[in-house]
């Protein structure tokens, strides 16, 4: 009997907040403590390690003396990229823990003509060959499962494991379908074990007639306020222990909770409400609401208001008066508030991420190219940077590397820098600039 | 007399010209002829083809008889070009005078006419979103020059592809979704009964697109043999009693259980059916009123059994599905995904030839009704116009157009969409080989018309009285379509187009291949 664990999409240091940046890394040290307790033979972790490329190096320091514990059990760590953590352009965080060798990157490949033909890695103690496909940018899965060697990775022989970083378009639950997946019929067959990254829900799935499992553990803790909704609203999180029968050939998922702190949620709809009758209904709620030492508290306010602006509610008394009953963190969620005094909201989400993302799509879908312009070269470049998906994915982008913040001891000069030069290489106008040349 | 006429008008009137063929005129039915004049030209079009003669019917009866019987041997007509030959009824269909409207004159009496040349259609631009069909024909000729369609307006306008079997519906569905996938003014859903449009190794289709991998997906039950397919897979909880509107026979006990069920079990009600669940009013406890009757509830199982395939397996206590087309357990954003896709502009293949007829009548209601409501909410939203009009491609029409299931069943997703849907920016593409069961009113918000070959009478008159323009001298035309012929009849033509589409394999094979893809992996 071998076991293994697959823990994915931690995010670590994904929180402003430091509570909840401490109970994300807690989380994660709790499931490193199992995994040791429990003597698996390896861990594989599926992407989204970290919640960015470069993160800020006192969170680095605190993973790699987690991960550290299990590599002293001689417990090996199998880890690919997932799509927060990848980067193209710059050296990830990821690469220099690699090259430091804390664990090991099973997505080497060889590019024979059009194909790519994945490499296996094959684990010591147990056998079992392991590799795995990376996170990549929004659309650019399906090409990349698309060039797969797929006769060179199914006739591969012994147990195999396949890590991957997507959503199946199959599996993906209906509140997390907007956006791209990709379908069931891409990944390779005759895999024993596919551990999935990049839902934040838990999904266990027997595949190829029960021979097989497609495993989404979810993260540990969570990364985003929808998520931790989530959380108080049934979903668990934690990770899996795989376990694998070689004489009855059986396969078995144990769900393993990491549950670090209490989540209570609750939400408060209004109609037409004026700004006294909003925070009248906040505070009587606040007021009901008991037990909460030690325990994430989240109220989410929507619907619309009678008249005035969503900043003329002071939430932040609110958020003092659960501190004071000692909540350890409290967040009042206002995006699905609506004003009459603030321009027509076009699109609904239910995290700033899926706001952000439905108003950059819905911009980019007007972009259109002038019929007028000749030159193609620019015309290519605005075809792969700026109109349709690549347009999302470059605002996306753009976004995300434009919402970093300076690293403690970095000089205004270098972080200047740091943005700029990551905003060319999202932008591509070093591209330009030579193709034009 | 110009050195390219054809014939010369010596008769008739608006609603019938009679032209008389220049010996080598070689003019054909359905030929389009120019009137070049001063102010511009009037095209006509030849409905009709019929001999004439100067000599009299009694002085050909007799010398036919004296060639026959023997007695006429090296008998010949005098000059026989001047004293028979061929005459064409045509009638005016086109005026253009800098730009093109109905002719209201008649053409020059003795006027001269010739052929059409690809020039005279210079007028037929290429509109800002083109939907092309195919190439202007005259007669059986074809002429380099494309008909092309201002496409989110016909699309929401409704399109009806009349024919009988074997005349090219499906090589014109492809062509036109070939032309149309990679642009992303419209999203199409099709429906595929034959499983025919998206192709396989040993047949050409949609996937061979150079642009396939970006704008077209395809679901199919039989994912497991086809690398890339989506698997169709719908989650029972996207289905509502709604969907089933019209679709499926339900006495209104039965539909009344259905909504009871509904109520109670919420978007789990056709799970709770099948796994056998009291169903009751009284949700909130107190003694179960039960409302509905054993034996309902035996026959809802039944039928759903019937239409979704899914029944319960005891010995393992899961819900299970033949087809694997439902499922409690996956599939839940399948319909959501592919509305998505479609909003994208893209175009969606579902393979439903391994489901029964009234299966996929369903899951295409499934859709549409999601996709009506979306785009319902988008105009109460004000933002319908960033929306890409949405269109359904349905086989076999009168399933759910003809007059008898709309009296029997009521209304129904596609119904409803043909009555209305234009104003959400939804259409259909409704295929059918019967017209005539189609009832006018659904047929008269079907505001273009490709009309194939057809060989029965009675479908061809439901055709001409149904066209946006006067077909009423057409049906020898319509009877005479060969295999690939059509002619395009439409609100947003200014006359009935007579068209040559091209084969589907032709254009696929004549694509320039694409430069080889770079690819370039990160570690």
């Amino acid at each position: 009997m071998y076991k293994f664990a697959h823990i994915t999409d931690c995010h670590l240091g994904a929180w402003r907040n430091p509570k909840l940046k401490e109970i994300n890394l807690k989380a994660f040290q709790k499931a490193i403590s199992i995994c040791v307790e429990e003597k698996v033979d390896f861990i594989a972790i599926t992407g989204d390690f970290f919640d960015v490329n470069v993160p800020e190096l006192d969170h680095v320091k605190r993973a790699v003396d987690i991960m550290i514990q299990a590599r002293r059990h001689g417990i090996e760590i199998y880890m690919i990229y997932g799509s927060h953590d990848f980067t193209a352009s710059t050296v990830s965080i990821i690469d220099i823990l690699h090259s430091a060798g804390l664990f090991i990157k099973p997505i080497e490949f060889e590019q024979i003509k059009d194909k790519i033909k994945l490499k296996f890695i094959q684990d010591k103690k147990t056998a079992f060959k392991i590799t795995g496909l990376s996170g990549r940018k929004t659309g650019l899965d399906s090409e990349y499962y698309n060039l797969l060697d797929i006769e060179a990775l199914e006739s591969e022989e012994d147990f195999k494991i396949f890590l991957f970083h997507a959503p199946i378009s199959e599996l993906t639950p209906v509140d997390l379908a907007h956006g791209e997946s990709i379908p069931l019929s891409l990944l390779p067959k005759g895999f024993i074990y596919y551990g999935g990254g990049h839902l934040h829900r838990r999904i266990e799935h027997k595949h190829d007639d029960g021979k097989s499992m497609i495993v989404y553990p979810g993260p540990l803790f969570g990364s985003t306020f929808t998520d931790l909704e989530d959380t108080a609203q049934g979903e668990r999180r934690g990770f899996y222990i795989i376990s694998y029968d070689n004489d009855n050939e059986t396969i078995r998922a144990n769900f393993i909770e990491t549950k670090i702190v209490d989540i209570v949620f609750n939400t408060i709809n209004v109609n037409q409400n004026t700004v006294k009758q909003i925070e009248d209904k906040i505070s009587s709620m606040v007021e009901q609401m008991e037990d909460l030492t030690d325990k994430i508290v989240l109220i989410k306010v929507k619907g619309t208001l009678a008249s005035g602006k969503r900043s003329d509610i002071n939430f932040s008394r609110f958020e003092e008066t659960l501190s004071a009953k000692r909540a350890l963190v409290s967040f009042i969620n206002r995006n699905n508030l609506v004003s009459p005094d603030t321009t027509q909201v076009k699109v609904f989400g239910t995290s700033i991420e899926e706001i952000e993302k439905k108003v950059i799509k819905e911009r980019i879908a007007s972009i259109k190219i002038d019929p007028a312009m000749t030159d193609e070269k620019v015309k290519n470049f605005i075809k792969s940077k700026l109109i349709s998906e690549h347009g999302e994915f470059t605002a996306n982008k753009l976004l995300l590397a434009l919402k970093k913040e300076k690293i403690e001891n970095e000089t205004l000069d270098d972080f200047e820098k740091r943005l700029m030069h990551e905003a060319k290489s999202v932008m591509g106008l070093s591209d330009i600039n030579k193709e034009i040349k | 007399m110009r050195d390219d006429c054809c014939g010369e008008i010596i008769a008739g009137g608006v609603e019938k010209l009679i032209i008389r063929q220049k010996s080598d005129g070689a003019i054909e039915l359905g030929n389009l002829l120019v009137e070049e004049r001063n102010e511009g030209k009037l095209f006509l079009q030849v409905f009709d083809l019929l001999y004439g003669s100067q000599i009299s019917q009694s002085s050909l009866e007799n010398i036919s008889g004296m060639r026959l019987e023997g007695s006429g041997v090296g008998l010949d007509f005098v000059e026989p070009h001047l004293r028979n030959y061929v005459l064409a009824l045509a009638r005016s269909i086109l005026y253009l005078t800098g730009s093109p409207h109905n002719p209201k004159i008649l053409p020059n009496f003795m006027g001269s006419v010739r052929h059409i040349k690809k020039e005279d259609l210079n007028f037929l631009i290429k509109p800002n979103n083109p939907l092309y069909f195919g190439k202007v024909r005259t007669g059986s000729k074809t002429l380099n020059a494309d008909v092309y369609l201002e496409g989110p307006d016909v699309l929401s306008h409704h399109i009806l592809i009349p024919a009988t079997t074997g005349r090219g519906k499906s090589n014109l569905i492809k062509v036109m979704l070939w032309d149309v996938l990679d642009k992303d003014f419209c999203g199409i859903l099709v429906l595929d009964a034959h499983d025919e449009y998206f192709g396989t190794a040993a047949a050409l289709g949609l996937r061979n697109h150079p642009q396939a991998a970006n704008y077209l997906k395809y679901y199919s039950p039989r994912v497991s043999a086809i690398r890339g397919a989506v698997g169709l897979v719908i989650n029972l909880r996207s289905i509502t009693p709604d969907h089933l509107k019209g679709i499926v026979d339900f006495t209104e006990t039965q539909r009344d259980a259905m909504y009871l069920a509904y109520q109670v079990y919420r978007e789990n009600w056709i799970s709770e059916i099948i796994r056998d669940a009291p169903i009751n009013s009284d949700v909130e406890g107190g003694e179960p009123e039960i409302r509905i009757a054993r034996g309902t509830l035996n026959v809802l199982r039944r039928k759903f059994n019937r239409l979704l395939g899914v029944y319960f397996d005891h010995t393992d206590n899961q819900l299970k599905c033949r087809t694997r087309a439902f499922s409690d357990t996956v599939g839940e954003s399948t319909v959501t995904q592919i509305i998505d896709t479609l909003e994208e502009g893209k175009k969606v293949v579902i393979d439903t030839s391994m489901l029964e007829d009234q299966t996929e009548l369903l899951i295409g209601s499934v859709v549409a009704h999601e996709i009506l409501d979306r785009h319902k909410s988008a105009k109460e939203e004000g933002i319908l116009e960033t929306k890409p009009v949405i269109s359904i491609v349905i086989e076999e029409a009168p399933r759910v157009l003809g007059d008898e299931v709309l009296r029997s069943s009521g209304s129904n997703i596609y119904s409803d969409i043909a009555r209305e849907g234009r104003k959400f920016k939804i259409g259909l593409i409704a295929i059918t080989q019967l017209t005539s069961v189609i009832p006018k009113t659904i047929l008269a918000n079907m505001n273009t018309k490709i009309i194939l070959g057809n060989e029965l009478a009675t479908e061809r008159s439901s055709i001409i009285q149904s066209a946006s323009q006067d077909l009423s001298t057409d049906d020898r035309n319509i009877a005479s379509l060969d295999k690939g012929e059509a002619i395009i009849s439409s609100n947003f033509t200014k006359f009935a187009v007579p068209m040559k589409i091209p084969l589907f394999e032709d254009i696929v094979k004549d694509m320039k291949t694409s430069p080889n893809k770079k690819i370039a992996v990160v570690t």
